[in-house]
């Protein structure tokens, strides 16, 4: 195609916003509304999600042994743990060391310890998982797994919130897939319709277009390109709205330290990007829809 | 230039807008199609201009089958075709200019190329002084040029018109037909469609189809044509 040609339609798309500004004003609105309440929900889902998988990466189990098992026992075990694939790393903490780790950390408390006769703390295996292995499934089985060997008294592997956190993720995921379907489903039809009016205030001109010689495709550009404005700077106007949004929650909420941290190193570059990319395929489908049926022979 | 062999068209049902109609046009030629209301000569042209499909029998534009034609090949066959509208069919809220640019505009002709080629073409219909006028502000007479020089804008070489003159007065209608004569001497076929039968006489070399009820009763030659028909209607006046 021509840059002439290229111009030409920009000029027309331009000419049938600047005709229909209360309608045009309408549509953006719908758009970038839609698409702010979608980026909100893939935002919070991708954040709880990373939180999550960063946790997961982070979490440690913990094998507590037997009194009777000795330190060389303990240390066999330990090498026959470290050969598991989940297992990134693998510390033996003996009785003394944990009551060490106790006075330092605690010193507080350290007073309680103070009448006994003995150490009662007894001696355990720390385990760090590999982050892929972080999942609740896998660390459940795997917990399970370490009960059953000759030594271990109890395993711990805490923070049982995070399965209910993970729930909270899936039914997120779902509500966000629901609503965001809906919402692009709302915004094709909003620009569909946009482009439908406009047709309808320009079909005699269009008809006399196509009585003397105007391919499908030259009457189509235009309004092709009039919806692609539209998604664009519906998106344009979303991104915007949420970067402000982002910068507000940063700055003025107290929100937990992590999700702090990830609001504050969110990649805005791909999210931006990926929001005009949306806008303009929301603009190419809506457009499309309403051109379909108006050019049906 | 056009050819036209055993052409029905038919509005659902039996009834025929046109009925086995077998005509031609050479190239250079001025074809009158003449008939009263509702004998089929708005129909005529739609099938030569790709508005309507013949429901029988071949059609051939520039030795184009248009039964066999494509849609995607309608518009650049209409590029060929000049067609001036029964309602002038302007855009009366933009300038003469606009109106006339369009047939190039759809083409992707250059604006340079439109700028140059509108005003001649206004000069041929006599409005260069008017090209900023809104189609709306201009005379019945005037509107019919605006549709003349848009048909005849991108060289095509067929023009068709369908009651060019319909509405206007005797002066300016002579006016009219001394502009579709001078397309015709520059080598572009012109099938006009009229009810006025005192036109064809003011074409010398002039063609001619009467229609009567989508049937094709008499072509040929438009003075021995309307001739022999004022014999036979005088005869016939003369049994009664």
């Amino acid at each position: 195609m021509r840059i002439g040609m290229l111009v030409y339609f920009l000029r027309k798309a331009l000419g049938n916003i600047w005709t229909n500004p209360f309608l045009s004003l309408v549509t953006l609105s719908t758009i970038s509304i839609s698409m702010l309440i979608l980026g909100l929900f893939s935002l919070i889902y991708l954040n709880v999600q990373q939180s999550l998988h960063q946790m997961g990466g982070e979490l440690q189990i913990t094998a507590y042994l037997h009194e009777t098992i000795s330190s060389e026992q303990a240390k066999v075990l330990r090498s026959k743990v470290a050969d598991w694939p989940e297992v990134e790393e693998i510390t033996y903490v003996s009785k003394e060391q944990a009551l060490s780790r106790f006075r330092s950390q605690l010193r507080e408390y350290a007073g309680i310890l103070e009448g006994l006769k003995e150490n009662p703390l007894p001696a355990s295996l720390e385990l760090t998982l590999m982050p892929q292995y972080g999942r609740s499934g896998n660390i459940k089985e795997l917990s399970t797994r370490l009960g059953r060997l000759p030594g271990v008294a109890e395993v711990q592997y805490g923070r049982k919130w995070m399965a209910k956190l993970r729930v909270f993720v899936e039914v997120m995921k779902l509500v966000g897939i629901t609503v965001g379907g809906l919402l692009l489903i709302a915004t094709i039809f909003v620009i569909s319709n946009t482009i439908k009016l406009t047709f309808y205030s320009r079909r005699e001109e269009l008809e006399i277009m196509r009585l003397v010689g105007a391919t499908d495709f030259f009457i189509k550009a235009p309004f092709l390109i009039e919806g692609l404005l539209h998604g664009l700077g519906g998106a344009l106007l979303a991104a915007g709205g949420l970067s402000l949004l982002i910068l507000f929650l940063f700055s003025h909420l107290d929100l937990p330290l992590r999700l702090a941290v990830m609001a504050g190193s969110l990649p805005t570059g791909q999210l931006v990007a990926g929001f005009l990319g949306l806008g303009l395929l929301l603009g190419v489908l809506g457009s499309m829809v309403s051109l379909r049926r108006f050019l049906r022979p | 230039m056009i050819q036209l062999y055993h052409v029905y068209k038919a509005y659902g049902g039996e009834q025929y807008a046109l009925h086995d109609v077998t005509l031609t046009a050479d190239k250079g030629d001025f074809l009158f199609i003449t008939g009263p209301s509702g004998a089929g000569k708005t129909t005529l042209l739609k099938l030569i201009f790709c508005a309507e499909q013949a429901t029988r029998g071949q059609l051939l534009v520039d030795g184009v089958n248009l039964q066999r034609l494509k849609r995607s090949a309608v518009p650049y066959l209409r590029r060929k075709i000049g067609v001036v509208f029964q309602d002038f069919k302007l855009l009366g809220e933009r300038t003469v200019f606009a109106n006339v640019g369009l047939t190039l505009e759809v083409t992707g002709r250059p604006r340079a190329y439109i700028e140059k080629k509108v005003r001649q073409v206004l000069r041929l219909v006599g409005l260069d002084a008017k090209e900023n006028h809104l189609c709306c502000r201009l005379s019945g007479g005037e509107q019919q040029r605006v549709a003349i020089a848009r048909a005849v804008a991108a060289n095509p070489i067929i023009v068709l018109a369908d009651e060019p003159t319909g509405n206007l007065d005797d002066e300016i209608t002579l006016e009219i037909l001394e502009l579709f004569r001078e397309i015709n001497r520059r080598g572009t076929t012109v099938v006009l469609a009229t009810h006025n039968r005192e036109l064809i006489g003011k074409v010398p070399g002039a063609n001619v189809g009467i229609l009567r009820q989508g049937r094709l009763v008499a072509a040929g030659v438009a003075r021995q044509v309307m001739a022999q028909r004022s014999a036979l209607e005088i005869s016939s006046q003369g049994m009664l």
